[in-house]
C-alpha cells in the first residue's frame, strides 16, 4: 500500500512537472516560432525624414544598468550593462514660424526661439559592455530571452535621456544656439540679434496638465 | 501515521503549486489581454500590452510599458505616439518620450503588426502608489498596474520587468 502511494504521488509530481515544463517551452517559443527572420534580405529604407535641427550641444554620459526580467509563472533573467551613451541637444527649426522672427528698420533682429529640446540620443557600441547575464538557477526550463539586452539598452536610453536633463542639457543647448545664431547673423549684417524667451527649455518630455 | 501525511503533503504541496502556477498564468494572459481600439478617424487597431519595464533614473523614474500593435486594415495605419498617454492616480497625464529610436509617427503597414513597440515615460516615484493606466486615444484606457501601491526598491540604473499588473 505504502509503496503504491509513494509511487503515485512521485508521479504526480513527475507528471505535473513535466507538463508545466512543455507548456513553459510552448509558451516562450511561440512568439519566435511566427517571426521568420531572414539574414540575407536587402536594406530596405524605412523613413525619410527631413530634418530642419541644430544640434548644439553633446553630452556622454556612461552609466552601470541592470534590468531583471520576471518569468511567467516562476523565475527571473538578469542582464547588466555598461552603457556609454551620446544625447545632442538643440533646436529643432521645423518649430519656428515667420511671426517668430521680426526685423527692426535699424537692422536689429528678434527672433523667439523654439525650445530646445533633446534631438537625439543612442547608445555608443563600441563602448557599451555586457557584464553579466543571468537567471534562477532553479528555473532551467526557461529559455533565455534574446531580447533582453535591447531592451536593457532602451532602459538605458531613457535613464541616459533623464541624466542629462538632470544635468541640464537644455539650459546649455538653448545658449550655445543663441550664441551661434548671433555670431552667423552678425556676419549677415544684422546687429542687434535678440532672442525673446517663451515659457523657457522645456525640463522634460513629459507634461502634466490637470483631469 | 506518517505513512499518511508524507503522500497527502506532496499531494497538497503539488496542488499549490499548479494553482500558484495557474494564478500566475491567468493575471499574464489577463494583462496581455487584446484591446480594440479606434483612432481619432474612427480607424480600428488592436493593441496588446507585453510587458512593463520600471527603474529608477537620476531624477526620478522611468516606465516603459510594450505594447503588440496589430492593423487589421488593408492600409497603411500611422499612429501618434502622443496618443498612448500615462495615467497615474493622482490624477497627471504623462506624455511618452519621442526621442531616440522611440519616433513621434509609429507606421503599421496593412495588416501588420509591431510586437514590441516602446512607450516610455520619465514619472516621480510616487506614481506607483495607486492604478496607472495607459490612454489610448481619448476613449480607451487599458489597465497597466493595478491600484496596490508598490515601492520601488531599486538602485539607480536598476529596472525590473513586469507581465502583471500586480507589481
Amino acid at each position: 500500500m505504502w509503496k503504491r502511494i509513494k509511487f503515485w504521488t512521485i508521479s504526480s509530481i513527475l507528471i505535473a512537472l513535466g507538463v508545466t515544463a512543455l507548456y513553459y517551452r510552448h509558451q516562450a517559443t511561440r512568439g519566435v516560432g511566427e517571426t521568420r527572420r531572414i539574414l540575407d534580405g536587402p536594406a530596405v529604407v524605412q523613413q525619410i525624414q527631413q530634418l530642419k535641427q541644430l544640434v548644439t550641444i553633446e553630452y556622454v554620459l556612461e552609466k552601470a544598468i541592470g534590468l531583471e526580467e520576471e518569468k511567467i509563472p516562476f523565475g527571473s533573467e538578469k542582464v547588466s550593462l555598461l552603457v556609454q551613451a551620446t544625447v545632442l541637444g538643440g533646436i529643432d527649426f521645423s518649430e519656428l514660424e515667420p511671426r517668430d522672427v521680426t526685423i527692426g528698420p535699424d537692422k536689429s533682429l528678434t527672433i523667439q526661439l523654439p525650445r530646445s529640446r533633446i534631438l537625439h540620443v543612442y547608445v555608443n557600441d563600441k563602448e557599451t559592455q555586457v557584464w553579466d547575464r543571468s537567471k534562477t538557477w532553479w528555473t532551467p526550463w526557461v529559455p533565455l530571452d534574446p531580447a533582453l539586452e535591447q531592451k536593457a539598452r532602451l532602459a538605458a536610453l531613457e535613464a541616459m535621456q533623464a541624466a542629462a536633463l538632470e544635468k541640464g542639457i537644455l539650459s546649455n543647448a538653448q545658449e550655445n544656439a543663441e550664441a551661434t545664431l548671433r555670431q552667423s547673423l552678425g556676419l549677415l549684417g544684422f546687429d542687434p540679434v535678440r532672442f525673446r524667451r517663451g515659457a523657457g527649455s522645456t525640463a522634460s518630455k513629459t507634461t502634466d496638465k490637470a483631469h | 501515521m506518517s505513512k499518511k501525511v508524507v503522500p497527502v503533503f506532496a499531494l497538497a504541496l503539488v496542488g499549490a503549486g499548479l494553482s500558484l502556477i495557474w494564478l500566475r498564468m491567468r493575471e499574464a494572459r489577463e494583462f496581455s489581454r487584446r484591446c480594440e481600439v479606434q483612432t481619432d478617424a474612427g480607424t480600428n487597431y488592436l493593441t496588446q500590452l507585453v510587458e512593463t519595464t520600471v527603474g529608477r533614473a537620476d531624477n526620478g523614474c522611468v516606465l516603459i510599458v510594450y505594447a503588440r500593435l496589430l492593423n487589421p486594415n488593408p492600409f497603411e495605419l500611422e499612429l501618434q505616439r502622443d496618443a498612448f498617454v500615462l495615467d497615474t492616480d493622482d490624477h497627471h497625464h504623462w506624455l511618452p518620450s519621442t526621442s531616440g529610436t522611440q519616433t513621434k509617427l509609429i507606421k503599421l503597414a496593412p495588416g501588420g503588426v509591431s510586437e514590441h513597440e516602446a512607450f516610455s515615460f520619465s514619472v516621480p516615484e510616487d506614481s506607483f502608489r495607486g492604478e496607472i493606466n495607459l490612454q489610448i486615444g481619448k476613449d480607451y484606457r487599458v489597465m497597466v498596474k493595478n491600484n496596490r501601491p508598490y515601492e520601488l526598491r531599486l538602485r539607480n540604473g536598476q529596472f525590473y520587468t513586469f507581465r502583471r499588473r500586480e507589481w
